[in-house]
């Protein structure tokens, strides 16, 4: 009783006793803040990579609210003049109506498109990284693995979203006698 | 030409100018990069206070010309969402507080350099105390490798539980592929929608039909129909009843890359004619024996082309005397036949 009132006054003791004395956060945060981070830029490529990956979640997530991926065929009635009653996929109509009238869906997309660009290629370069300084050597070897299978499946899942809104890459769904037209415009 | 070498001296002379500024600039960047000398040279680390007094105004100016555009994403969100001015919003915002960032983590804050020590792994002694621990939980039991057999296939059996059920997650695609318009009875019709009479299809001519009442633009859909001499068929045994009259029917669409089928290698050329009849993709000339059920004589294709039983009614129409023989459709890793 006598300590905590001894140390009341100053702001960050009590800012940061106000989280030790909830979470017991207080060994973690000096953990984190006394961390040694190297001194070169090429370090915070994994950072990039890590940052993309969260806004990928954040926007993906969002995206995921409107997108209906289905080949059903369905005529189109929307906003968007050039395709109105044409007989489309309700994947690529559900993408039109997110591009057209969701507010901001547009922009979503187009985020969530270009941070998946930039995750796979900070995610190559910090492999050059580890590559060239030989980080992939004992005792990061497991580590090096697990990052490789992460870019594997990031490439993945950048090509099978690639095909998410029109679902009629050549190869795969138009040869589906089911889905009869390919809508890719 | 006469003052060439006069204004070649010239520009040699301002490049050399150019270079040693840039020397000279790039050396005074590295000195000042240099740590100061702490006494000690092997241990690097420092600490450096003092942000510069620009520094101090620069970085909340940034600051609040970021939450201007925050503020201006917003007003554009409600009175008019244009993709472009929003994205233009955020991306400005954003480079503001980088930016903002970037001096502060260069000039506001302190500047540490400190040397952590590489932890070494491989202790030894920990490591004989947990193999010996690790063997002390074995004391007393004779059947270990029955006990660690039946524990490794639990955990088979479990994660073949647990996995299986994964197979939902793809396509479920061989049924559908196998799903035609076509069955026993469907009518076979031209076109225009009209039924196509057995003594209409002459040998040597090419027929393209649909089954009557269903989507033409369904890949199950088109056939080619075409009749060869009864006497030639090389039919296998279980499809013998499928070519009344030789009258045979195959899927339109080729098993290599999907294209019309739309060639028919009838008559036969001299050079072709030991070959017999042959349904031909002009594609990429994968080329089908007709005689043989469609099997496939040349080109890229990978699997015989689907038959159509056939049989005649008593109007003297064509119909389907079932479904097709295979999946229709170019081939992929799940076809082999």
């Amino acid at each position: 009783m006598s300590k905590r009132s001894s140390r009341s006054g100053d702001a960050a003791v009590d800012a940061v006793s106000f989280i030790d004395e909830r979470l017991g956060a207080a060994r973690g945060l000096r953990f984190l803040m006394d961390y040694v981070f190297p001194d070169h830029w090429s370090f915070l490529l994994g950072e990039i990579a890590l940052y993309s990956f969260v806004i990928l979640i954040l926007t993906g997530t969002f995206l995921a609210l409107f997108f209906d991926p289905s080949t059903s065929q369905t005529v189109y009635h929307g906003s968007y003049a050039a395709l109105q009653g044409q007989s489309l996929s309700a994947a690529y109509s559900s993408t039109l109506h997110l591009s057209f009238k969701v507010s901001g869906g547009l922009l979503m997309r187009q985020t969530h498109h270009w941070a998946a660009l930039v995750f796979v290629a900070a995610i190559t370069l910090h492999l050059l990284r580890i590559i060239f300084t030989g980080a992939f050597r004992k005792p990061r070897d497991i580590n090096y693995i697990i990052g490789l299978t992460l870019l594997i499946l990031a490439i993945l899942e950048g090509f099978a979203a690639t095909h998410c809104p029109t679902t009629c890459s050549p190869g795969w769904a138009s040869r589906s006698p089911g889905a009869s037209r390919c809508h890719c415009r | 030409m006469s003052e060439d070498p006069h204004k070649r001296g010239i520009l040699h002379r301002l490049w050399q100018a150019i270079l040693m500024l840039t020397l000279w600039r790039i050396g005074a960047l590295r000195r000042r990069r240099d740590p100061p000398e702490h006494g000690e040279a092997d241990d690097p680390s420092r600490r450096e206070t003092g942000a510069p007094e620009w520094a101090q105004h620069l970085i909340p100016a940034l600051l609040a010309l970021t939450a201007l555009t925050g503020l201006g994403f917003v007003a554009l969100f409600i009175v008019d969402p244009n993709t472009q001015l929003l994205g233009l919003c955020l991306g400005v915002g954003l480079a503001l507080l980088a930016s903002a960032l970037i001096l502060a983590g260069r000039f506001l804050v302190p500047q540490e350099t400190k040397v952590e020590d590489r932890p070494m792994y491989g202790d030894r002694e920990a490591v004989e105390q947990v193999a010996e621990q690790a063997r002390a939980g074995l004391d007393g039991i004779t059947r270990r490798r029955l006990i660690g057999g039946a524990a490794g296939i639990a955990g088979a059996g479990l994660t073949a539980a647990v996995v299986i059920p994964l197979v939902a997650l793809g396509p479920g695609i061989e049924q559908q592929l196998s799903d035609t318009p076509w069955h026993a009875g469907r009518v076979l019709v031209d076109d225009e929608g009209n039924p196509i009479l057995a003594a209409n299809v002459n040998e040597g001519s090419f027929v393209t039909a649909f089954p009557q009442g269903a989507e033409k633009d369904n890949l199950g859909s088109p056939v080619v129909v075409v009749r060869v001499d009864p006497a030639t068929l090389k039919l296998p045994a279980d499809r013998a009843s499928w070519a009344p009259e030789g009258i045979l029917a195959y899927s339109k669409i080729c098993t290599h890359a999907s294209c019309a089928i739309s060639l028919f290698r009838s008559p036969l050329s001299p050079t072709t004619q030991s070959r017999g009849p042959a349904l031909i993709c002009p594609c990429h000339y994968s080329t089908f024996d007709v005689l043989d059920g469609g099997t496939v004589e040349f080109g890229p294709a990978g699997r015989a082309l689907p038959q159509l039983p056939l049989q005649i009614d008593a109007s003297g129409a064509l119909i389907a005397g079932g479904p097709m023989s295979g999946p229709v459709g170019p081939s992929w890793w799940g076809d082999s036949k």
